[in-house]
């Protein structure tokens, strides 16, 4: 349950980050392009009056309905500001006589010397249009046989821009912040219903456990005492066979559950003696069933852990391939770093979409035996995950493959 | 030899009674605890078939009674025998867990039984098992555990298997005791008694 209150929170986190970041990576895309874009207007203005503005000549701010142009705001040619409020430059560069030095048209800036502005033209007389220096947008433009550069400074506009984007930013980082905050304490709310629903699914199945045990030893007891008195019959064969199958899934129920709530009896033990016993005792098996017993048991792995109920998992283990597999089952162990690895594959196709459910309590695939009750990979991730481990499964090739993590 | 059944399910007392019945034993029943330790006080009784959910009475109770007055106990369990029991206080002699076939039930009345005739004692350095007792160095064992002590005695490693939880009680039993002893197991050995510096 905590796994998936994890899962729902993660992914609910990750859907808002992804969400803000596209909504404001979309809004400061925006800003910077029309940040550009004013810019550009504002080049174009200057390049239409060959490096400078000439209200003397009848330039007016602002756009026009005859020359095409857009109004760009209060800060762009709408403003009557525009003249006196631009800091720019502009260098033209002789281009049927490159012994000339280049000229500095205009010069209405202050964070750039005059040399500088020299400079920079010439590095940029070769481009079109552009930002240099990180906050300066250039445009170069041919008028008769000059070509000018003209630079402006777009710090000011700029800085509103890059505010927008570090509060975007800090915006994204506080909401992902606070929705975390807010998930952890809503989770508890949302899963305390499917939490109570488990705890009842559980309570009900160790009861069930508990209260199927008592009928079954007396059903067993009065078949043995009507062949005792009759002789055995195939109606008390019968009872007796249900019963014993009835007693094989409680006791495996008794086991999960015991096994869940109570401590383990840990001692050190050969896993990989362990693991080859149990195959050697079921390997007469396996040759009934015309399977091919592949293993690869690395020797000298020990565990520490409760020997009972590996065996119990390996019994498991060896059911499952013994039920599903088709030509061979593979069973290794290995040591991998610090950690222990068994892995367990049987050659055997699983119904589309059904891996993750492998380890439910009575999940029975559509390709199950015949009263299988989904309880074996149930116990076998109980094990598991009570002594630490992990376990995973996966269609590998087509086939069924189980990984133990230990 | 006759024995006292206590169970709050009738027929449970029934079938059980009659199976016993057969092979010999004489069996008394009682229905509840209250009744049990009625029974029980008025002795005659050699050994007692307990279930863990006879009501009125704390089985346990029951099993304190029935230990100070030397009486062995089959507490038969409807949940898997775990570690905490074996070292409670007031184990049970044996346990069968439910559901259990008739011949299980017999053989496991057999078997304690014949463990309490037996004038078997095991005894390894400081350690003294009495069978009949049910008792190692005075604190109480139950059959279970009392097995693996006689294979670990004669050398016949028990295999690998279903001992943990045997064996934990064992080995936490030892340490109540202060003996640096130790059941462990040894590769290609199987489990054996070893001493805690060995």
């Amino acid at each position: 349950m905590n796994k998936a209150k994890k899962k729902f929170i993660l992914y609910a986190v990750l859907a808002i980050f992804v969400l803000l970041t596209l909504l404001l990576g979309v809004i400061n895309a925006s800003v910077f392009t029309m940040a550009a874009h004013d810019a550009d207007e504002i080049t174009e203005i200057i390049a239409s009056g060959k490096g400078k503005f000439r209200p003397e000549e009848g330039m007016v701010p602002g756009a026009s309905e005859d020359d095409g142009r857009e109004p760009i705001g209060p800060m762009g040619p709408d403003s009557p500001e525009l003249f006196s409020t631009v800091r720019y430059f502009t260098v033209s560069f002789n281009t049927a006589d490159e012994s000339k030095e280049p000229k500095l048209v205009a010069y209405n800036i202050s964070a750039v010397s005059e040399e500088e502005a020299v400079e920079w033209a010439k590095e940029l007389k070769n481009e079109e249009t552009g930002w240099t220096r990180g906050t300066y947008r250039y445009r170069v433009y041919e008028r008769g046989k000059k070509v000018y550069v003209t630079v402006i400074d777009q710090g000011r506009e700029m800085l509103t821009a890059y505010r927008i984007l570090m509060f975007s930013v800090i915006g994204i980082a506080l909401a992902v912040l606070l929705s975390w905050l807010f998930l952890r304490f809503a989770a508890k709310k949302v899963f305390a219903p499917v939490e109570e629903a488990d705890r009842k699914q559980r309570s009900f199945i160790a009861n069930a456990e508990k209260d199927f045990k008592l009928p079954l030893t007396v059903i067993s007891a009065n078949a043995e005492l009507i062949d005792r008195a009759n002789g055995p019959t195939d109606e008390t064969r019968a009872i007796n066979r249900q019963v014993r199958n009835m007693d094989s899934i409680v006791r495996r129920l008794g086991s999960l559950t015991a096994f869940e709530q109570e401590d383990l009896a840990k001692t050190e033990f050969s896993l990989s003696e362990l693991v080859q016993l149990a195959l050697d005792e079921n390997e007469e098996r396996f040759v009934a069933a015309d399977i091919k017993l592949d293993r690869q048991i690395e020797s000298g792995i020990s565990l520490c852990g409760e020997q009972e109920a590996f065996m119990q998992l390996m019994r498991e283990l060896i059911e499952n391939a013994l039920k599903y597999a088709r030509q061979n089952a593979c069973f290794r162990l290995f040591k991998e770093g610090d950690r222990v690895k068994l892995v367990a594959s049987n050659g055997t196709e699983l119904p589309n979409g059904s891996v993750d459910q492998v380890f439910d309590r009575f999940t029975v695939l559509a390709n199950a035996e015949k009263g299988s009750v989904g309880l074996g990979l149930a116990y076998v991730k109980a094990i598991t995950v009570r002594h630490n481990g992990r376990v995973s499964a996966a269609v590998e090739d087509g086939s069924f493959v189980l990984k133990l993590d230990l | 030899m006759k024995l006292l059944f206590a169970a709050s399910d009738r027929d449970l007392l029934r079938c059980c009674t009659e199976l016993l019945g057969r092979e010999g034993y004489e069996t008394d029943t009682a229905f509840d605890g209250v009744q049990a330790l009625t029974k029980l006080s008025r002795g005659g009784c050699a050994l007692v078939i307990l279930s863990s959910d006879i009501q009125r009475v704390e089985p346990e109770r029951i099993i304190e009674h029935c230990r100070a007055d030397g009486l062995p106990v089959l507490e038969l369990l409807s949940t898997p025998l775990t570690l905490k029991m074996l070292l409670s206080n007031s184990p049970a002699n044996t346990y069968l867990e439910l559901p259990f076939g008739p011949e299980e039930l017999i053989g496991a009345v057999s078997d304690l039984t014949e463990k309490l005739a037996s004038d078997t004692e095991l005894v390894f350095d400081e350690l003294s098992v009495k069978v009949s007792a049910f008792e190692m160095n005075g604190v109480p064992i139950t059959a279970e555990e009392t097995d693996v002590l006689i294979e670990l005695e004669k050398g016949n490693y028990r295999p690998l298997g279903n001992n943990g939880t045997l064996v934990a009680s064992l080995n936490g039993k030892f340490a109540k005791l202060g003996l640096r002893k130790r059941i462990e197991y040894r590769k290609n050995e199987g489990y054996r008694m070893v001493k805690k510096d060995e």
